[in-house]
Parts: C-alpha cells; sequence; structure tokens
C-alpha cells in the first residue's frame, strides 16, 4: 500500500515545477510592455506569444494540484494535521499561494493575452505570479523544515516568518471568508453593469 | 555561445551549491544515539575528518555506586560552520554501538539541554567555548568505569563537505561502594524537563536514606539563590516550592540531602519552560486559508478590472487626439499664398482665420 506521504511527495512535484515554470514565463511576458536593455534577452512576438501560454499552462496545472497537494498533505500528517506552528503555517501560506495564482489565472482568463499589452496589467500579472510563487516556495519550505528539520531557504539571509503563526477564531475566519466572495461577486456585478452600460 | 555557456555555467552553481546540505547541517535534535549514528556522515571516514577543536571531560568529586554526579564536558577551539552549531555525545565506550552510558550501568537524570539524552545539541558562543553537563547515577557496582565525549560538527569554508569530528580521552572513573545510609536521589525519579508557562505546581523530588532536604534555586545567569519551602509528601517525597517560570526562562536549584550521619550537596539541576501549547484546529486552518485566498483573490480581481477601464478611458481621448490632428493635417499652409490654406478634402482655398489675406477682405 502506498502511503499519503509518497502521493503528497509527487503531487508537490508537479505542483512546484509546473509552478516555477509559470513564473519564469511570465517574468519574460514583462516583455510585451516593457521593453529591455539586454539584447540577447529579447524575444519575438512569437516566443512572448509562447511564454503567455507556457506561463498560463503551468499555472493552471498547479493550481489544480495545490487542493490535492494539500489533501494528501493532510492526510500524511501522523496526529493533527494543524497541531503545531508549522503545520498551521502550511495551511495558511497554501491559502495565500493558492489566492495569488488563482487572481492571475483569473487576469489572464478574462483580458486573455491581452493583459500583458498595458504596462499597468502585466506589471500587476507579474507581481502576483512572483508573490504567489514566494507563498508557494515558503510551503514547500515548510515541508522541508518538518521533514529535514532544514530547507534551501535557510541560505536566505531573512524570508516570510513560518515558526510564528497567526491564528484566528473559526468565526472570524468564516466571516472573512464571506467578506472575501462577497467582494469578489459585488466586483463582478459592478464590472458586469459597467459593461453593459458601455 | 557566450549566452549559452553562461546560463550554462548559473546551472553548475546552483546545482554545485546543493552539495552544502550535506550532513544535516541544521542537526539532528537531541536524543539517545550511539557514536556513528550507523554510519551517518560523521562516522564515515570518506566522509568525514577530525575536528580541530578539543574536547575535555570531567567530574569534580567522589562517585559513588547508585548516587548523582555531574560529568562536564567542555568543547572549545573548533572551527564551525555559520549556524556554530555542535552535537555532542556522552558514551560510555568507542565500540559504535551499544556504548551508550546506560549499557555500562549509567542512568542519565538530566542532560544539559533538560532532556534524558546521551546526545545533545548546542550553539557555540563567540568565546568558542562551551560546557555541558551531564548529571547521572552512577552505576549500582563499584569498579573503573569509562566515559567518553564525542563531538560533532560543521565548518566554514568547508570545501570538500566533510563532516568534523572529535572524541575526547576517556574519563576513568573509580565508582566506589557508597557508605552504609548515604542519602541521594532515589533511582526511580527523574527530574522534571519543562513546566508550562505560570505553571506554579511544586516540583516533585524522591530521594532515598534521607531525612531532610534543603533546597536552593536560583535564576540561571544569576547568582543570588533563594532557599525553597520544602514539605514532605510521604517518606523519600518531597514537595519542592519553585516559583512559576515563563518564556524562556530556566531555574536551576541544588539539593543538599541529609541524615543523622550525612549531608550531601547534589549536582546542580535545571527546570526550564515549555513552549506555549499550540490550540490551532483543522478547521479553523482550512477557513482562515479560503478567507485569505477569496480575499486576495478578491482584491487582486479588483485591481485587475480598475486598471483595464484606464485603459479602455484612454483609448477614445487617443482617437479624439487624432482626429485634432487630422484637422490639423487637412488645412494646410502655402508659402507662395499668404493668408490662405488649402483644404485636403474639400480641394480648394480656405481662408486662414488667423492671418486673413488683405486684412479679411476678399478681392475678386
Amino acid at each position: 500500500m502506498v502511503s499519503a506521504a509518497t502521493f503528497h511527495a509527487a503531487i508537490v512535484e508537479i505542483t512546484i515545477g509546473s509552478l516555477t515554470l509559470a513564473v519564469i514565463c511570465n517574468l519574460f511576458c514583462l516583455q510585451f510592455a516593457f521593453s529591455i536593455p539586454y539584447d540577447r534577452l529579447r524575444l519575438s512576438e512569437n516566443m512572448l506569444l509562447t511564454m503567455d501560454r507556457a506561463g498560463f499552462m503551468g499555472a493552471l496545472l498547479g493550481s489544480v494540484m495545490m487542493p490535492f497537494a494539500i489533501f494528501s498533505g493532510t492526510l500524511s500528517v501522523s496526529g493533527n494535521p494543524a497541531g503545531s506552528e508549522l503545520l498551521y503555517n502550511k495551511f495558511l501560506y497554501s491559502g495565500l499561494a493558492f489566492g495569488f495564482w488563482t487572481s492571475y489565472l483569473i487576469g489572464r482568463i478574462r483580458m486573455g493575452s491581452e493583459i500583458w499589452k498595458s504596462k499597468k496589467t502585466n506589471l500587476l500579472q507579474v507581481i502576483t505570479s512572483i508573490l504567489a510563487f514566494t507563498m508557494t516556495i515558503t510551503v514547500a519550505s515548510i515541508g522541508g523544515k518538518i521533514v529535514r528539520n532544514e530547507s534551501i531557504l535557510d541560505l536566505m539571509p531573512f524570508w516570510l516568518p513560518i515558526n510564528k503563526t497567526v491564528t484566528t477564531e473559526p468565526i472570524i475566519s468564516a466571516l472573512l471568508l464571506i467578506i472575501g466572495i462577497s467582494s469578489i461577486f459585488i466586483m463582478y456585478k459592478i464590472d458586469y453593469s459597467i459593461d453593459r452600460k458601455n | 555561445m557566450k549566452y549559452k555557456l553562461s546560463i550554462i555555467a548559473i546551472i553548475f552553481v546552483l546545482l554545485s551549491s546543493t552539495t552544502f546540505s550535506v550532513a544535516n547541517p541544521g542537526g539532528n535534535g537531541d536524543n539517545n544515539r550511539d557514536f556513528t549514528c550507523g554510519g551517518s556522515c560523521h562516522g564515515d571516514p570518506s566522509l568525514s575528518a577530525n575536528s580541530d577543536g578539543i574536547l575535555t571531560i570531567e567530574i569534580q568529586r567522589n562517585v559513588y555506586a547508585g548516587n548523582a554526579v555531574a560529568v562536564h564536558v567542555t568543547a572549545s577551539d573548533m572551527t564551525l560552520s555559520n549556524n556554530r552549531i555542535v552535537g555532542i555525545f556522552l558514551l560510555g565506550s568507542l565500540n559504535g554501538n551499544s556504548d551508550h552510558p546506560s549499557d555500562y550501568g549509567w542512568s542519565i537524570i538530566q542532560d544539559p539541554n533538560g532532556g534524558i539524552n546521551n546526545y545533545v545539541e548546542t550553539t557555540v558562543p563567540s568565546s568558542n567555548s562551551v560546557t555541558l553537563t551531564w548529571i547521572l547515577f552512577a552505576p549500582d557496582q563499584g569498579g573503573n568505569y569509562n566515559l567518553y565525549a564525542q563531538m560533532n560538527h560543521g565548518r566554514i569554508s568547508n570545501s570538500d563537505n566533510l563532516a568534523y569530528t572529535g572524541v575526547s580521552n576517556p574519563l576513568i572513573i573509580d565508582v566506589q561502594i557508597p557508605p552504609e545510609n548515604l542519602p541521594g536521589f532515589s533511582e526511580s525519579w527523574v527530574a522534571p524537563e519543562y513546566r508550562s508557562p505560570g505553571d506554579s505546581t511544586n516540583i516533585i523530588i524522591m530521594t532515598k536514606n534521607t531525612d531532610s532536604i534543603q533546597v536552593k534555586w536560583k535564576l540561571e545567569g544569576e547568582w543570588f539563590e533563594t532557599i525553597a519551602n520544602v514539605s514532605l509528601i510521604e517518606k523519600d517525597t518531597w514537595s519542592v516550592d519553585i516559583p512559576p517560570t515563563y518564556g524562556e526562562n530556566v531555574i536551576q536549584y541544588s539539593v543538599i540531602t541529609s541524615n543523622g550521619n550525612y549531608s550531601i550537596k547534589q549536582p546542580l539541576l535545571t527546570v526550564g519552560t515549555s513552549l506555549v501549547d499550540f490550540e490551532g484546529s483543522l478547521l479553523g486552518a482550512r477557513l482562515q486559508s479560503l478567507a485569505y485566498a477569496t480575499i486576495i483573490i478578491g482584491f487582486i480581481t479588483t485591481l485587475q478590472s480598475y486598471f483595464s477601464k484606464i485603459n479602455v478611458k484612454k483609448s477614445p481621448q487617443k482617437t479624439n487626439f487624432s482626429k485634432k490632428n487630422e484637422g490639423n493635417k487637412r488645412l494646410v499652409k502655402h508659402p507662395d499664398h499668404p493668408g490662405w490654406l488649402w483644404d485636403n478634402i474639400e480641394n480648394k482655398w480656405v481662408i486662414d482665420p488667423d492671418n486673413s489675406p488683405n486684412g479679411g477682405a476678399i478681392d475678386g
């Protein structure tokens, strides 16, 4: 019988690999709106479109796999899966990573590759994917800390806090969740009504 | 070509940097371990090298069978890695297996970190010297016994990625048969490692051959000692009132066990403050995680909409501007016909309103 931990390791590798590809491609997509001074890194229009699609597919695959990674990770923990600061932070940073990656995907799906053409939306999209990737590798780093008591991020002079966490009461979290969902819903309603007027 | 070479060089450097993480540079945690840890990096001759540090082991007074004794291990002058972690073993032999002190009759009452392990890890201060103390029960049988200390550590600028190890000279201990009725700790007693923050519960001490005890306590790092209130619960079981602690406070306490014939000062013991129990639930973690995700999605997608609307608004302005430009291009001045403009659309001359010919009068 294959344990949940083995599935978790495999799924995490797919997730991290896809998202790494996505963030690298997204960085290249900056060239849609910004010219770069270094000629050798300047990509053709076709290559940029390929980067856009590769980044999109990488983020899509990573985001689809992420809930499975969270689920298998929860199953692979003996005892309370949220029973320590490190484990609790895994949930929180996973939520943040999922939020940022989903935002990136929503933007890309709503506006298509046109999102890269404007400087503001281009920058927003790149910053979103960088933040998403930061959250993702922080989650992976917590996994390394739990299993091996070390991670590659130990080489960094500073990083996001992982040994301390902030817990809120489930009722407060539920309230925040409702506010979050409502804000998304209201934003889409306003967007829709403005589009209709135009 | 240079471009490709530089990419290959970057990949090579990144891959090479992963070898820095051999031999658990973050440590393995305190535990009960044999000398070689079953062929680990520090035990494997091809992966290890001798430490340049000095390791000494000493004991300060006579040792009586079945009684408590303090063993001090000092590690100094090592060249350490950046994190300055050193792991130190207390061993009964250097056989490589079954060399835990308990295999030779010793029993650990307290290790330097408050637990009951023969291997502990500590961070060496900038003085590059650290002394760790184990409190042990001596073997029940008298005779000569050996104790060894061994240390494992990494090293800065360690290009060969070797794991460094050092072993002390053997400390030969003459364990003497104790006098009749020598008062001391009970062999079944284990010193408490931690108390939870604010816990004012008394510490229980179990003794043997003891009519009375005196306990003095002080905060670690301070010199002023306070005598603790002691009450007898039952024969050889004592309740000691030591104040509660918070944060990272550690209390050191010394016990003098006495009866009509002897009064023995026992080795210094410590009790630390445990971390506050974490009270996170799976439901709470999931809800909080989802709440964060939805708030992030709401915020970022709103920004996306806002920025894209700005772009849509800007586009019509551009159109108006181009029309104005078109208007300007429609009427062209000509140097041979001052006061007149050529209309490109109507293909005829029209009066320049800013510079009308003949002061505005049109001649035939």
